[in-house]
C-alpha cells in the first residue's frame, strides 16, 4: 500500500540479507527495489511484481574523516546515519523529515531537505554509488564515470536497478543546536513573500499556514527561520543525540487507526491549538539538530488521524511571480467546498528542472487533505491550475498524479524515457508509478 | 575479550557480532561469503572501534574451513568466547536427499562446530575461563517428516554440547546451548508461523546477557519450553497426525 493509502497491490516481497543474492537471483517477473516503503506514491511495488527490500543492507562501510565522505549500504536509515555522523561532528544538510527513510529511497526520489534554495536536492551530496542491474551487472556510478546514468538514477524512482552502496559527502555541524525563529504572518501571500526574502540567509526555512480561515487572513501562520547557534555546554549535553531508534512508521501502521478524524471542524480546532502552542513557546526557541532534521518523529500520529481511507498530498513548485494566482485559485476553490486542508507548508526552491527530478525556481507549496470524493475534484482543479501556471507537481508525493499532467509539466519526461529504455531495453524494473506514467 | 563467531554474515550471527562489538570485544568472524563479512567487519570497526578479522570459508567443507580458522586464529590471539550461530537447511529435506547434500548438511550444522571446538578447547580449558555457545532449534525437539537431516544434525549437536558441558564442568569453561524458537531471519521470512518470530538482535542480546550463567540448555523465547514439552509428551497416535 502506498503511504497515502491511494494504491494497494498484490505482489511479492523479498528481503535478502546476503550479497550472494545479487549474483544468484533470477528475473522471473518485474522487479523494483524497496527502501522503507514510506513513499506517498507507489514507487516500490507493482501488481504481481517483486519488490526487493534493502533493509538488511544497512551498514556503514567506510568513512573518510578528512574529505567528510561516508560510504553506506543503501538500506541504512537516515537516523542511524545521522547518529554515526553527528558523533564525528558531521551531518547531511539535505534529508527528509523521518529518520526511517533510507538513503536508497532518498536517491531514488531525489528528495529535498529543509532549504532547497540554498542546498538543492539529495543528488548534491551524492559522490557516487554502486548499482546492480541483472543484465548490466555491477556498475560504479559517479558524475565523473557515468554522468548520464548518475543523473538518471538520482530521481529515477528505482527504475535503473538496485543501489547497493552509496558515497555521500557530509558537512561539518556548526553547532548541535538550532535556534528557530517563528515569525507570525497574517496570510499566505505575506508568508511566501517573506520566505523568498529570508530563506537564503537561514539554515532551515519553511512556512506553516492555516487554510481554514477566509478572506484576508487566508493562510495566516508562521514563517520558521532556523539557524545554527553557538552552543552552551549545558544545552549541548541535553540536545546532542536523539532517541536510539526513530519511531516505527509504515503504511500499515498508519492505517491501524481506521476512523478518520480530520475534517473541516476538527482541523479548525487543531490549527487553533497549533497557533496557541506556537504563541506559548514564544517566537524564538532552541531545539536539537536531531529534532530539526526529523520533526515527523514527534508528529507522526497526524498521519493516523486520516484513518484507513488515507490522504492526499499535493506538492508543487510554482514560479514566485505566479504564486499569487495559484493561491487565489486555491482559496476561491476552497471557499465553495467542504475540503479540509490539514496542512499547508511552503519552502523556497531553486534549480533547473531536469528529467523527472522535482526541482525548479519558485516556491514549493505542500497541501494535505483527507481522501474524500470531493478531494478528487480539487485535485483535478489543482492539476489544471499547475499546468496553466507553469508549475511542477511532485511525482513521489501524489499516488494518483495522471500521466497527462506529468507530460505537461516535466519537459524532461521524454528524455527520461529514452535514457531509461536505452539503459534497460527489457525494462526489468517496474512499479505502479512507472506504469502509470508510461515510463 | 576476544570472540569467535562462526556463521556471522546474517541473522543471529550478524546480530551477535554487533552486540559483542558494542561491548568492546575483538572479533574473529567466519562465514561463507567474503562480501558479507567485509561489510560487517567494516561496519563494526567504524562504529565500535574494535579489531575484527574475517575468514571466508565454506562450512560444508569442514577440513578446509578449519584450516583457514586455525591460520587466522594464530595471528588473532587467544580466543575467550566461541559462538556457533551457524545453520543450514534445504527446502527438499524430506527423506530423499542425495548423499552429497546430506553430508553437506551434517558438515554445516554439526561437524564444523565440533571440529572448531575441539581445536580450541585445550587452550580454553588451560586458561581456566571462557564460553562456548551453540545454537539449535525447537524443530529438532521431536523428529518430523520435514527438515529431517537438518533436525538430526541439530539433535546431534545438542547431544555434543551436553557432553561438552559435562567434560568442561570443572575447567571454568561455561557451555550453553540455545533451543531457538522462530527467529525473524531469511529462513522464516514469508512463512506463516504459528507463533511470533523474535528478532535476531533480541536473541543476541539475551545470549550475551546470559554468558557465564550456569545453564546448559536455554529456550528462547522461553515459552517454547512449554510447547516443546507438550509436543514431546504427545502420544504417537496423535503426533503422527500433526502436520507442522
Amino acid at each position: 500500500m502506498s503511504f497515502d493509502g491511494g494504491i494497494r497491490s498484490d505482489g511479492l516481497l523479498q528481503r535478502p540479507d546476503r550479497y550472494r543474492f545479487w549474483k544468484t537471483a533470477s528475473v522471473t517477473r518485474p522487479l523494483i527495489p524497496r527502501g522503507a516503503g514510506l513513499s506517498y506514491a507507489a514507487a516500490s511495488f507493482y501488481d504481481n511484481g517483486l519488490s526487493i527490500e534493502h533493509g538488511s543492507f544497512n551498514r556503514i562501510l567506510d568513512f573518510d574523516s578528512e574529505q567528510h565522505i561516508v560510504e553506506v549500504e543503501s538500506g541504512i536509515g537516515l537516523s542511524a546515519l545521522h547518529d554515526f555522523l553527528s558523533l564525528r561532528g558531521l551531518y547531511l544538510p539535505i534529508q527528509p523529515g523521518h529518520g526511517r527513510i533510507t538513503v536508497g529511497g532518498c536517491i531514488a526520489a531525489d528528495v529535498h531537505g529543509k532549504n532547497h534554495a540554498r542546498d538543492g536536492s539529495f543528488i548534491n551530496q551524492v559522490v557516487g554509488f554502486k548499482l546492480f542491474h541483472p543484465e548490466q551487472g555491477f556498475i560504479e556510478v559517479s558524475p565523473e564515470t557515468e554522468p548520464a546514468l548518475f543523473r538518471l538514477t538520482c530521481g529515477g524512482y528505482g527504475l535503473t536497478g538496485h543501489i547497493l552502496s552509496v558515497r555521500l559527502r557530509a558537512r561539518l555541524i556548526p553547532s548541535r543546536m538550532i535556534e528557530v525563529n517563528a515569525i507570525s504572518v497574517e496570510n499566505v501571500w505575506t508568508g511566501i513573500e517573506h520566505l523568498a526574502h529570508y530563506a537564503l540567509d537561514s539554515d532551515f526555512a519553511y512556512t506553516w499556514h492555516d487554510f481554514t480561515l477566509n478572506s484576508s487572513r487566508f493562510g495566516c501562520g508562521y514563517l520558521f527561520l532556523a539557524r545554527f547557534v553557538p552552543e552552551s555546554e549545558k544545552l549541548d549535553t541535553l540536545l546532542t543525540s536523539g532517541p536510539p531508534l526513530p519511531p516505527k512508521l509504515s503504511a500499515e501502521i498508519r492505517t491501524n487507526w481506521r476512523l478518520p478524524l480530520l475534517n473541516r471542524w476538527t482541523i479548525r480546532g487543531l490549527n487553533f491549538a497549533y497557533r496557541s502552542n506556537q504563541n506559548t513557546k514564544g517566537a524564538i526557541r532552541r531545539i536539537s539538530l536531531y529534532e530539526a532534521l526529523f520533526p515527523i518523529h514527534k508528529t507522526q500520529f497526524y498521519f493516523k488521524l486520516f484513518g484507513s481511507r488515507g490522504f492526499h498530498e499535493y506538492q508543487v513548485i510554482i514560479p514566485i511571480d505566479r504564486m499569487p494566482e495559484y493561491l487565489y485559485g486555491v482559496r476561491d476553490f476552497l471557499k465553495q467546498r467542504t475540503i479540509a486542508v490539514t496542512l499547508a507548508s511552503a519552502k523556497l526552491f531553486s534549480g533547473q528542472s531536469e528529467l523527472l527530478r522535482f526541482t525548479g525556481d519558485g516556491a514549493c507549496l505542500a497541501l494535505n487533505f483527507p481522501r474524500t470524493s470531493e478531494a478528487s475534484n480539487f485535485l483535478t482543479f489543482l492539476d489544471q491550475l499547475v499546468i496553466s501556471l507553469g508549475g511542477i507537481p511532485n511525482i513521489i508525493k501524489d499516488s494518483r498524479l495522471p500521466r497527462s499532467v506529468v507530460e505537461a509539466c516535466y519537459p524532461g519526461l521524454q528524455h527520461f524515457r529514452r535514457e531509461l529504455h536505452s539503459f534497460d531495453p527489457k525494462r526489468l524494473f517496474r512499479s505502479e508509478l512507472s506504469e502509470r506514467l508510461g515510463l | 575479550m576476544k570472540a569467535l563467531v562462526v556463521g556471522a554474515s546474517a541473522g543471529v550471527g550478524r546480530a551477535l557480532t554487533e552486540v559483542l562489538a558494542k561491548r568492546g570485544d575483538d572479533l574473529l568472524i567466519v562465514a561463507s561469503n567474503k562480501d558479507d563479512l567485509e561489510a560487517q567487519a567494516a561496519h563494526l570497526r567504524l562504529l565500535y572501534g574494535v579489531h575484527v578479522r574475517t575468514i571466508a570459508a565454506d562450512a560444508s567443507r569442514p577440513e578446509e574451513c578449519l584450516q583457514s580458522i586455525k591460520a587466522v586464529a594464530k595471528v588473532f590471539g587467544h580466543i575467550d568466547e566461541m559462538f556457533f550461530p551457524i545453520g543450514s537447511s534445504v527446502s527438499d529435506d524430506c527423506g530423499t536427499l542425495p548423499i552429497e547434500e546430506t553430508q553437506q548438511l551434517f558438515n554445516s550444522n554439526l561437524i564444523i562446530v565440533v571440529g572448531v571446538i575441539q581445536q580450541f578447547l585445550p587452550s580454553l580449558t588451560a586458561s581456566g575461563h571462557g564460553d562456548i555457545v551453540g545454537f539449535g532449534s525447537v524443530a529438532a525437539a521431536r523428529g518430523r517428516g520435514t527438515n529431517i537431516v537438518y533436525s538430526s544434525a541439530k539433535r546431534g549437536l545438542e547431544s555434543y554440547f551436553e557432553s561438552l558441558r559435562h567434560l568442561t564442568s570443572r575447567t571454568g569453561v561455561n557451555v550453553q546451548f540455545y533451543r531457538l524458537g522462530y527467529v525473524g531471519t531469511q529462513q522464516s521470512f514469508g512463512h506463516r508461523l504459528m507463533f511470533p518470530a523474535v528478532t535476531p538482535l533480541s536473541v543476541a542480546k539475551v545470549v550475551v546477557q546470559n554468558l557465564g550463567i550456569n545453564r546448559g540448555l536455554i529456550y528462547y523465547p522461553r515459552y517454547w519450553s512449554i510447547i516443546v514439552r507438550i509436543v514431546s509428551a504427545l502420544p504417537w497416535f496423535v503426533f503422527k497426525r500433526l502436520d507442522f
